[in-house]
């Protein structure tokens, strides 16, 4: 039963343990759920955006779509940027887990992850989702800066629709012209879909087309009997076959040694002959060898002839005589000297065959006159 | 500085008495007959206030939350709406806080009269220990009828919302009931069935406290009765809070 005690520390022991307790109750509650984190540091990351499009602070950072952290502060940079669209003029910082599943966010979080602003849905508040990074970055320190991408928002999305719906409308109206033209029948397609003569047209060819493979097929003609009569098969079959065998016995005869093909294969004779004659016409050319060496030593008519100076000298004497015999003819000196240069000869020859014609022509004429030959016994 | 080593010494007196409560759960007599009748008093006694309690909340939240609902043209699931909103929360606190209206008040009462009229000092002249006598019964039957009671509500309640879907805004019973079906699985009832059992324990223990901490005659009856009611709600709200917490983190997230 409550009684009356005089307050003091020492009286109130149970109470204090019992309050110790329900705070540390309520704290594990939370820690269990995650919104405080005990004993866990935190990273802080920045990124520098040109328009946040309403995130708050406080606004969900998520990495791949994960909840990590949250922004802390969103604010102006200090300079004020000297272009409308030199953009990024917001620095926003976020706070995230020191330690995500076991390993530092830091390692996660590289250079080359980006910040996306994203909205978390239609409706929805808008995000920051980081691209995790890849090894291909660099680690980065803690309250380091890392690129930032503008997600299209809904309202762009909209916009750029609105570009699109424009383009379809205007696709469409051409659909729509081009319906009305094949459907009254104008150009290559209206005629083609209203105008029965293509259509006759295909239908006779495909019927023609029909009776041909008809013809064809059951026909006497060539094309017919080369699809439905076997004989030029056959025949094509047997010649080839023949052709095999004939291949098949040449090469028997080829392995057996027969025939001139065989022989020249199999058969050492001819090999012997050309060795033989090989040989023989080697012995011949050491002959001529040793002939040659005869002719070069002087040996023989040959060898003298080549040789020997005294025949040159005896040649050469000929030819001087001769000249000085030609020398004394030119000079006309002596009978054939005369001969040749004195004219005199020639005038006497001359007149002798003149007056041997005449005679002739006279004896001719009056043969009585040099024929009277009397004989006269009596 | 007195107030906070005041509000101290209160805890610790009402650590003390749950522990006296709790040692004399393990030792006879247990007045099993005592026990029965807190139940009929205290649980059966105010099923009537629970009824209407959970019957109208489940109207009105089907009425205000349709008409929400429709803006974004997903009126079917109102149902799921209500249910989950009756099972995880409003089902065990309102209870709990008419509990505590009517029954924790009672209870603070009845023991401060008790008290001051020096009945107590009495029994335990006659060698009964007054808080097995009294104490013990009224949290164990408050502590098994506040789920009971809640259980009840949340059916009710979910009955107050299809009717007010199917005749006030022309939804048939078969979508209500269907969508109704999905909020429903063992997780969200475990949740809300550990809810009202805490409750019902802040509500007998702190109506037990404070009829035993009763000073200054019949007037210190009435302060113990407001107070009883008082810090009885104001505990269930804050512990709430805590519970659901914990429940959405543990079973109901995993």
């Amino acid at each position: 039963m409550p009684q009356k005690k005089e307050l003091g520390l020492k009286g109130l022991r149970v109470g204090l343990l019992v309050v110790a307790s329900i705070v540390i109750l309520i704290l594990v509650i939370f820690a269990v759920s995650g919104d405080i984190t005990l004993f866990s540091r935190k990273a802080t990351v920045k990124t520098y955006m040109s328009n946040v499009d309403g995130l708050r602070n406080g606004a969900e950072v998520r990495l791949s779509g994960k909840q990590i952290g949250s922004v802390r502060q969103i604010r102006f940079s200090d300079q004020i940027p000297a272009s409308a669209d030199a953009g990024q003029n917001l620095e926003i910082i976020m706070e995230i887990s020191g330690i995500l599943d076991g390993r530092p966010a830091i390692e996660r979080i590289r250079s080359d992850s980006l910040a996306v602003l994203k909205g978390a849905g239609v409706l929805g508040d808008n995000v920051i989702d980081i691209t995790p990074g890849t090894t291909q970055g660099e680690a980065i320190a803690d309250g380091a800066v890392i690129k930032s991408y503008a997600q299209k928002s809904v309202g762009d999305i909209i916009n750029a629709a609105q570009t699109a719906m424009g383009n379809l409308n205007t696709i469409s109206d051409d659909v729509k012209s081009m319906t009305g033209k094949i459907r009254s029948g104008e150009g290559a397609i209206g005629k083609f879909v209203n105008e029965d003569a293509f259509y006759v047209n295909l239908n006779r060819t495909i019927l023609q087309t029909e009776r041909l493979l008809a013809e064809i097929r059951e026909g006497p003609g060539t094309a017919g009997r080369l699809v439905s009569d076997p004989t030029l098969y056959n025949q094509i079959n047997d010649t080839i076959g023949q052709l095999r065998r004939t291949v098949d016995q040449i090469n028997e005869q080829i392995l057996a040694g027969r025939g001139t093909i065989g022989r020249l294969l199999k058969d050492e004779e001819l090999y012997n002959r050309a060795n033989s004659l090989v040989g023989k016409l080697d012995e011949t050319s050491a002959r001529i060898e040793r002939t040659m060496a005869k002719v070069e030593r002087g040996e023989g008519n040959l060898g003298k002839l080549l040789n020997d100076e005294k025949l040159y000298q005896d040649a050469r004497a000929t030819v001087e005589n001769l000249k000085a015999i030609s020398a004394r003819l030119e000079r006309g000196e002596g009978t054939a000297g005369l001969l040749l240069k004195d004219e005199k000869l020639y005038q006497n020859l001359n007149e002798v065959s003149a007056e041997v014609t005449k005679l002739l022509y006279d004896f001719r004429q009056n043969p009585r006159k040099y024929l009277s030959i009397r004989v006269s016994i009596f | 500085m007195k107030f906070i080593l005041n509000a101290i010494y209160q805890i610790q007196e009402l650590a003390l008495l749950t522990w006296r409560v709790v040692r004399g759960l393990f030792r006879p007599p247990l007045y099993g007959r005592e026990i029965l009748m807190q139940m009929d008093v205290l649980g059966v006694g105010s099923l009537t206030i629970i009824l209407l309690t959970g019957f109208f909340t489940g109207g009105v939240l089907a009425l205000n939350s349709a008409n929400t609902l429709q803006k974004f043209g997903v009126q079917s699931v109102t149902g799921e709406l209500v249910a989950t909103s009756l099972i995880r929360e409003l089902g065990p606190v309102l209870t709990c806080l008419m509990l505590a209206g009517r029954v924790g008040s009672g209870i603070a009462a009845e023991l401060g009269s008790m008290l001051v009229s020096e009945q107590i000092d009495a029994m335990r002249a006659l060698g009964t220990d007054p808080i097995k006598k009294l104490v013990t019964p009224r949290i164990i039957a408050l502590v098994t009828m506040a789920p009971t009671l809640t259980v009840i509500c949340d059916l009710v309640g979910t009955m107050g919302g299809m009717l007010v879907s199917t005749t006030m805004l022309h939804q048939p019973s078969s979508t209500y009931l269907a969508s109704a079906k999905r909020a429903v699985d063992y997780n969200e009832i475990i949740g809300g069935l550990i809810k009202p059992t805490v409750f019902g324990f802040i509500i007998a223990i702190i109506g037990c406290y404070s009829g035993l901490s009763t000073r200054g005659g019949t007037v210190g009856v009435g302060r113990s009765t407001t107070r009883s009611v008082v810090v009885s709600s104001i505990l269930i709200i804050a512990v709430d809070f805590l519970l659901s917490k914990m429940i959405i983190s543990v079973l109901l997230e995993s």
